[in-house]
């Protein structure tokens, strides 16, 4: 049976560390993980990320509050950790639609990726929208995550997440029927 | 939405229906902006499909074998060590205090020593007698002989080199009073008039 959050806070509050992130990142890593995948696209930049998002975890879970919810903090953590990571190396990472492809590629031909042209196709579309539509779509269209979690992580309103999410699609639509 | 309200709006003023315009006759609320959200969620929802009927969500990502069974193993954690403070703050603050008092009593007691020595040391009554007369037996004749020639020489006041200088001479030197002509003062000020 899957360990609760309260659980998890309640080990580590016990003095038994080292089992509390133990249990963390046991329940939590495979999400995380494919949240920042979805958005660096290759696994040696998702593997560096997750990982400072642990340590940053590891590091905060002592002065956590209790009145937010674990999985929502991680999911920041991760999100905040993604958007630095593409921010500082925006010259290395694929920028336009060509780019994608050639990540893609390459990640298939490294056994990362098995999707087909539709596949890469959608994900050269995805690579078209501004930073916080591309969030917002794969947390909702892969992920098929809540829009009031997605506010709790990203902030902001349920509205504008969906107004967020609608643009996105649509832009998404027109690029593959076009 | 804006014809509905439209319409609404002529039926009460027809007064043919007895409710307010945005429709609620009751004592339900609704979420702010309710039915325009409700309205992108749902077209959203119908672009959506068409994706998913194009391309599925499926997960074509991987990730190499094993990865998340070691991924744990690579995340360097720092054991945290609670860091007990041998002296307690109240302690430290009491030895700065003192630290503090100690510096400006040493500073205080030197600064005070120092101005009585100077004090005594210009007092004429004290000058050794002997000391003088020592410095001046002490003097080679070569150290004698080219400081007078440099006060000579800034001076120009004849020189006349006497070795055997006696204790009754340097007494004289001492106890003879200086006197100043005022003239050579206004001098002086005109001097430094000049040079302002």
């Amino acid at each position: 049976m899957e360990v609760t959050d309260q659980q998890i806070l309640e080990t580590y509050k016990k003095g038994k560390q080292d089992l509390a992130f133990s249990q963390l990142m046991t329940k939590y890593q495979e999400r995380i993980y494919w949240h920042i995948r979805r958005m660096v696209l290759k696994h040696d930049d998702a593997n560096d990320i997750i990982q400072n998002t642990f340590i940053k975890a590891w590091k905060g879970l002592e002065k956590f509050r209790e009145e937010a919810n674990l999985y929502t903090w991680l999911y920041r953590i991760a999100t905040n950790e993604t958007i630095t990571f593409i921010n500082q190396n925006k010259k290395r990472l694929a920028q336009n639609i060509d780019d994608v492809a050639e990540v893609l590629q390459q990640e298939k031909t490294d056994n990362h990726y098995t999707g087909e042209e539709i596949k890469i196709k959608l994900q050269q579309a995805i690579s078209t929208l501004p930073e916080k539509q591309k969030l917002v779509f794969n947390m909702k269209y892969f992920q098929e995550m809540k829009y009031q979690d997605m506010a709790d992580i990203l902030g902001g309103s349920v509205g504008s997440l969906k107004a967020s999410y609608f643009h996105a699609v649509k832009k998404i639509e027109e690029f593959l029927t076009k | 939405m804006q014809k509905k309200e439209s319409y609404l709006q002529m039926d009460k003023n027809n007064q043919h229906i007895n409710f307010s315009s945005n429709g609620s006759n009751n004592d339900f609320e609704l979420p702010k902006n309710y039915f325009d959200e409700m309205q992108l969620e749902i077209k959203a929802k119908i672009i959506e499909e068409k994706l998913k009927a194009l391309v599925t969500n499926s997960n074509d990502f991987k990730v190499p074998q094993g990865y998340f069974k070691q991924l744990q193993s690579h995340i360097p954690l720092k054991k945290k060590t609670p860091i007990v403070s041998l002296i307690s703050s109240r302690v430290i603050k009491y030895a700065a205090a003192v630290a503090i008092i100690l510096t400006l009593g040493i500073i205080g007691y030197q600064t005070y020593s120092t101005t009585s020595t100077a004090d005594e040391f210009l007092l004429a009554d004290n000058f050794a007698t002997t000391s003088v007369e020592d410095y001046f037996n002490d003097l080679t004749e070569d150290q004698t002989t080219i400081e007078l020639i440099e006060y000579s020489e800034e001076t120009n006041a004849p020189v006349t080199k006497e070795q055997n200088t006696t204790v009754k001479e340097v007494e004289d030197i001492i106890d003879d009073p200086i006197t100043i002509d005022p003239t050579d003062l206004l001098e002086i000020e005109e001097e430094d008039f000049d040079i302002l």
